[in-house]
Parts: C-alpha cells; sequence; structure tokens
C-alpha cells in the first residue's frame, strides 16, 4: 500500500523551509514566511500566523476527521544511513533496526525521529535506508499541527524531490540551491545514500566551496532544482566547479515559477501511486498518536454512551425516589381520611334512607281519596305503619278508596279496621296500612297546578290542602 | 535493582490488566445488583403510590355523593358537636316550625335507648294551617341537624277552624357512634 492511499481527501502538500513554509492544499498555494529566535526557534507571532494561516486554508469542519499531510523537510539536522540488516522477521527486523540505530547514529531511536526504507536484499541479508532527525526539531512543527487539526507525516524534502528524475536513475546526484545554502543528496546504485547541506546558494557572492562537489561521488549526472536551477550564471558557475565533467539538467521543467520541487515531487507520487514509497519519519508525538488519541476519545465516549444506555432505568429510580417518597408520604397522609368520608358517606345515607316518605304519602291519600271525604285523623310513622279516620259518602266510597290505595302500589295490608254508618248517611271510616319499603313503591307522578309558580321543592311539595 | 526484561515487563502487564479487568468486573456486578435493588424497590414503591392513588380516585366519586348529600341536609357530620347537638336540635325545629308558619307548642325531650345510635328524641305539638303543617315536614329534614321525624300524627284542631294539629316524634342521630364504629377495637 502506498502512503499516499491514506488520504482520503484533496492533498495536503507542505514544504518546510529554512526560510519559509510552502503549502499546497489542492489547488490552493501559499507560503508562509518564517522569522525565528536568536536560539532558532519560531517568534510566537509566526507561529500564530502560522496556525491562522493553516487553519484558514483547511477550513476545517468539526464533524470531518483529522487531515493527513505530506510535510517534507529540509536536510538541516537530518542523517541518512544505508545499514545492512540480516534477514528476519517483522518484529525482529525493528528490534533488530533499532539497535543498528542505537549503534550508528549518535542518539537512542527514543530521541529521533527515524524512518526507513528498504532498498533491496542481497545474499540473505537486506539493504535498508534509514533517515533520523533529532525530535526537537520537530517539537515546534508538532504543536502547529496539532493546533490546525492537521496530522504530519514527515519526509525528506530530498527523496521528494528525486521522484522528479526520469527513470530510471542512475548513480547521479541531486542538488536544491537555495538561495544561503544548498542540499545535495547522492545516489549510488540507484537509492540515496547520503545528504550535504552545502553553505553556498543562488544568492551567496562566494565561490562554491572546493571539494564539496566531487565529481567522483557525483556520477554521471548531477540534477539541479531550487531558485538557482533557473539561473544561467549559478549553472555556469557549477559546470566550471565540476570542470564540465557532467551536465547539468534541470528538474524543474514540471515546476512553475516559486512553486517548491519537493512539493511537485510529492504530487507526483500522489497521482502515480506507484512511486517508490517514501520514507517516513517515525516520531512518539506523531500524528498517528494525535489520532489515536481521538481514537481513543471516540472510543470512550462511545463507553459512555453505553454506560449511560445501560443506566438509563436506574437513573429515574435514583433521582425520582426522594420526590416520590415525599409524595407518597402526602397521600398516605390524605389516605388516612377515607374512612372518615365512609363513614360520613355512610351516615348520610342511613339519614336519607331513614327519611319517611311523609308528605308523598299525605299527596298520594289526597288525590286517591273519592271526592267529598274528610279525614279527622292521620298518622304515620318511621317503620310505615299508617292509619286514617275520617268521613266517606257512602260505602262504596270506602270500597273505592280501599282499592285505589292498593292499586297505587305503595301500600300493603290495607285494611278498613271499622266502617260506621252515621245518621246522615254517610260512612265513618278507620283504615290502616302498611307503606311498602322505598324499593317496591312506584314513583309518583306530580302532577302541579300550571298557574301556581313551580315549587323549589321535589315531588314531596306538600299538598295545599288535604281535605277534600 | 533488576532490570526488568521484556517478558517480565509483558507479564506484568498481562497480570495488571487482568487484575484491573477482574477489579471492574467486580465492581460492575456489585454496582449493578445494588443498582437493580434500588430500581426493584423504586418499582414497588410506585406500584404503591398507583394503588394509593386509585383507592383515592375510587373515592373521589364518594366524595361527590356525600357532597351532594351535604348541601341536600345542609348538614356536615364533620362540624356536629355531640354535646350542643340536642340543644342545636332543638332550636333548628323551632326555627324550622316558625319559619314554615306552625305556631309551637310543648316540646318534650328524652334521652335515646343506646344501642340504636339514637342521641335522643323531642316530641313536638304545634298547630297551623294545613300548607305550613306541609313546609314544616319538608323544613325538618333540611334543618341543619340529623334529624329523622319517627311518626307524624295530624288531627283537626278544634280551635281554629281550617288548622290542623300536628304531633311528632322526632329523633336525633348521633354520629359519634358512627365514628366509633369504624374505629378498630382494642
Amino acid at each position: 500500500m502506498s502512503n499516499f492511499d491514506l488520504l482520503n481527501l484533496p492533498g495536503l502538500f507542505i514544504e518546510i523551509c529554512a526560510t519559509s513554509w510552502q503549502v499546497s492544499n489542492g489547488d490552493d498555494y501559499l507560503e508562509f514566511p518564517l522569522a525565528h529566535l536568536e536560539d532558532g526557534r519560531l517568534t510566537d507571532s509566526c507561529r500564530d500566523h502560522l496556525v491562522a494561516g493553516l487553519r484558514n486554508l483547511l477550513s476545517k469542519k468539526g464533524w470531518r476527521p483529522r487531515r493527513r499531510a505530506f510535510v517534507a523537510i529540509g536536510a538541516r539536522g537530518v542523517s541518512l544511513r544505508r545499514l545492512t540488516l540480516p534477514l528476519a522477521a517483522k518484529e525482529d527486523f525493528q528490534r533488530l533496526l533499532r539497535l543498528q540505530i542505537e549503534s550508528e547514529f549518535p542518539l537512542p531511536p527514543d530521541e529521533l525521529a527515524w524512518g526507513w526504507q528498504l532498498l533491496g536484499h542481497n545474499s540473505g541479508r537486506q539493504e535498508v535506508l534509514v533517515a533520523a532527525v533529532k525530535k526537537e526539531m520537530l517539537g515546534s512543527c508538532f504543536e502547529i499541527f496539532g493546533a490546525c487539526g492537521v496530522s504530519p507525516l514527515f519526509t525528506l524534502a530530498a527523496l521528494a524531490r528525486n521522484a522528479l528524475c526520469p527513470p530510471p536513475l542512475p548513480s547521479c546526484a541531486v542538488l536544491h540551491i537555495g538561495s544561503v545554502e544548498s542540499e545535495l543528496l547522492l545516489f549510488q546504485d540507484g537509492a540515496p545514500s547520503s545528504i550535504r547541506l552545502l553553505a553556498w546558494g543562488a544568492d551567496s557572492n562566494t565561490p562554491l566551496p572546493a571539494g564539496c562537489l566531487n565529481p567522483k561521488a557525483i556520477g554521471g549526472q548531477l540534477y539541479l532544482t531550487g531558485r538557482g536551477a533557473r539561473n544561467p550564471a549559478v549553472v555556469a558557475r557549477l559546470a566550471q566547479c565540476l570542470g564540465n565533467a557532467a551536465p547539468c539538467p534541470a528538474l524543474e521543467s514540471g515546476v512553475s515559477e516559486g512553486r517548491s520541487a519537493a512539493i511537485a515531487g510529492l504530487k507526483k507520487l500522489a497521482a502515480t501511486g506507484s512511486g517508490a514509497p517514501l520514507l517516513i519519519l517515525q516520531s512518539g508525538e506523531s500524528g498517528e498518536q494525535a489520532a489515536g488519541v481521538a481514537s481513543w476519545k471516540w472510543a470512550a465516549a462511545a463507553v459512555l454512551l453505553l454506560l449511560a444506555l445501560l443506566g438509563f432505568p436506574y437513573v429515574e429510580a435514583i433521582a425520582l425516589k426522594p420526590h416520590l417518597v415525599k409524595k407518597l408520604a402526602t397521600i398516605q397522609a390524605d389516605r388516612e381520611r377515607l374512612p372518615a368520608i365512609d363513614r360520613e358517606l355512610e351516615f348520610l345515607q342511613f339519614l336519607k334512607r331513614s327519611q319517611p316518605p311523609y308528605l308523598d304519602t299525605i299527596y298520594l291519600i289526597a288525590k286517591l281519596a273519592p271526592s267529598g271525604t274528610s279525614f279527622e285523623s292521620l298518622s304515620m310513622t318511621r317503620r310505615g305503619d299508617f292509619s286514617v279516620r275520617g268521613k266517606l259518602q257512602n260505602a262504596g266510597q270506602v270500597t273505592e278508596f280501599r282499592s285505589n290505595l292498593i292499586h297505587s302500589a305503595w301500600f300493603s295490608s290495607v285494611v278498613v279496621d271499622e266502617q260506621t254508618p252515621t245518621p246522615d248517611r254517610q260512612v265513618t271510616v278507620r283504615m290502616t296500612a302498611q307503606v311498602k319499603p322505598i324499593d317496591a313503591r312506584k314513583p309518583l307522578a306530580v302532577e302541579l297546578p300550571p298557574t301556581k309558580p313551580e315549587p323549589a321543592t321535589n315531588s314531596a311539595e306538600p299538598p295545599k290542602s288535604a281535605k277534600k | 535493582m533488576r532490570t526488568l526484561t521484556d517478558q517480565e515487563k509483558r507479564t506484568i502487564r498481562f497480570a495488571s490488566v487482568v487484575l484491573v479487568a477482574g477489579l471492574l468486573l467486580a465492581g460492575g456486578l456489585w454496582s449493578a445488583r445494588r443498582l437493580q435493588a434500588r430500581r426493584t424497590a423504586y418499582q414497588a414503591l410506585l406500584l404503591e403510590a398507583q394503588n394509593v392513588r386509585d383507592e383515592i380516585d375510587r373515592y373521589q366519586d364518594k366524595a361527590q355523593v356525600a357532597q351532594k348529600l351535604i348541601d341536600t341536609f345542609h348538614l356536615d357530620p364533620m362540624t356536629l358537636a355531640r354535646t350542643s347537638l340536642v340543644a342545636q336540635a332543638s332550636a333548628a325545629i323551632q326555627k324550622a316550625s316558625t319559619e314554615a308558619g306552625v305556631a309551637p307548642g310543648p316540646i318534650r325531650e328524652s334521652a335515646s335507648r343506646g344501642a340504636s345510635k339514637e342521641m335522643a328524641s323531642i316530641q313536638f305539638e304545634g298547630s297551623g294551617p294545613v300548607a305550613a303543617v306541609m313546609a314544616l315536614l319538608y323544613q325538618l329534614e333540611r334543618a341543619g341537624c340529623p334529624l329523622i321525624i319517627d311518626s307524624v300524627r295530624l288531627t283537626p284542631d278544634s280551635r281554629r277552624p281550617g288548622s290542623l294539629k300536628v304531633n311528632l316524634t322526632i329523633v336525633i342521630l348521633d354520629f359519634e357512634q358512627w365514628k366509633s364504629e369504624g374505629q378498630p377495637s382494642a
């Protein structure tokens, strides 16, 4: 898998030079000049300017993943070695490589940002190209990229420029001519062998230091990149220095004026996808680690969500129980009043049931009595005993009155206790009866006089006259 | 101190992971059990509250019926004072008689029979027009006291033609006996 396959967004390529950062994001291309302190670190304002510029260029959305950026760094502080290792399994190979780095480089691997590239196998051994730089030199870069939400993948600008060389690559050299200093990358047998930083550039008035360009080491070809490659005077000086032994072709044909050859090389590798894998400098605080932190954040969020999901049914019990207990106590206090309501209702219903229908009975008697009847006494009790004494016109009316009482369905056991004719041909009568219980009685149909105002009482409205 | 080999470091790391996982598992199970217990208790409490609320809801209907009867009889049993109830009832009867237009006659009070939840009985005699007597019978039920007319006797008033003499036996109910009936016996 090529390293460029990791990019799933428009390519972000950065070259970090001694004097500027050049950034290419899709079609956008920006150059940020650098300002250094005396100890070589970037000034705060320069750092802020870089962060703001990169953020503005990337316009990062919160939901998007961190952008990966291929960052080409200069040769300052970089060591490039070709190491030969025995064939080994992957885990053992890493261990062997670390041991070899520890013996070959002045600093232990943990203090270096280093990467390797397999060059080939030869009689049971494998040749590896290793590049390393002190972690401290990339420290400020990590801070800036971290602030911009970018995961950087560091490689060497010189190796990236190599992608512009026409294949097949002979034993040669690539010289990048900067304004004040130059980078020389030497190739042997088609692979990088060493890298050097020359204190000489396109703006230098001094001649090229003697011996720094050995035609033997350069081999058959010297390719030029950078600003000086387009300057005929510089090229002439180089040719003079080399004794016109090797031609000096420029690799800037595919590079626009003022653009970085390293970025062009990275883009070329990205476009073809079949280029030689880049040598990526690994560091303990690389973007991979930042991405790992982000992954851990998502994992933690997922775990929290899961815990919330599992705990949600219990939250109600924990949060609402005190409130429920308080409310239940109030309800229980109200509940103690319920028997009182029961007793009160029972009492009132007993009172209602026990009220005898005196008025209804009197109304019914007045209605059922034949015309001309006069009552001398009437008595009733709560238990339903009813007796009446009166005078009717004749014996037939007595029978009629008795029948009416029976048919009214209000009375049972209607008995004429005494019936005595009087000298004026009337009949004095004494009757007793039993008022039926309320369930057995027929409801009364009350006939109200139309001219009278409607009384405010119920069917027990007292009749105006108890005598007929 | 001797430097640990990679193998020993791996073993220690593995043991630490297992130990932490075990502790987390045990703690998780303990927490889950506690939470489940709390949830079960809460559910029981919720069920109890629901039952109590249902019970109270059922009493809403009873309370409405009771209120209607209170309005009908102009009587709230909870406000009755046992010590002055007979006096209040006697006064209410006389007031109802006067308002109805019945001239009150002799009034006799007698103590009740203890077993019948009655406090006292009153014998009332009066006379008045038929309509007034009927109005008295009607108003006695709504006099604001727990009164039940035990018996009625109507006879003509020989002194005033067109008028009736009314003899009433009125019973005063004792609500305190209803109250004590609902209380648990010792």
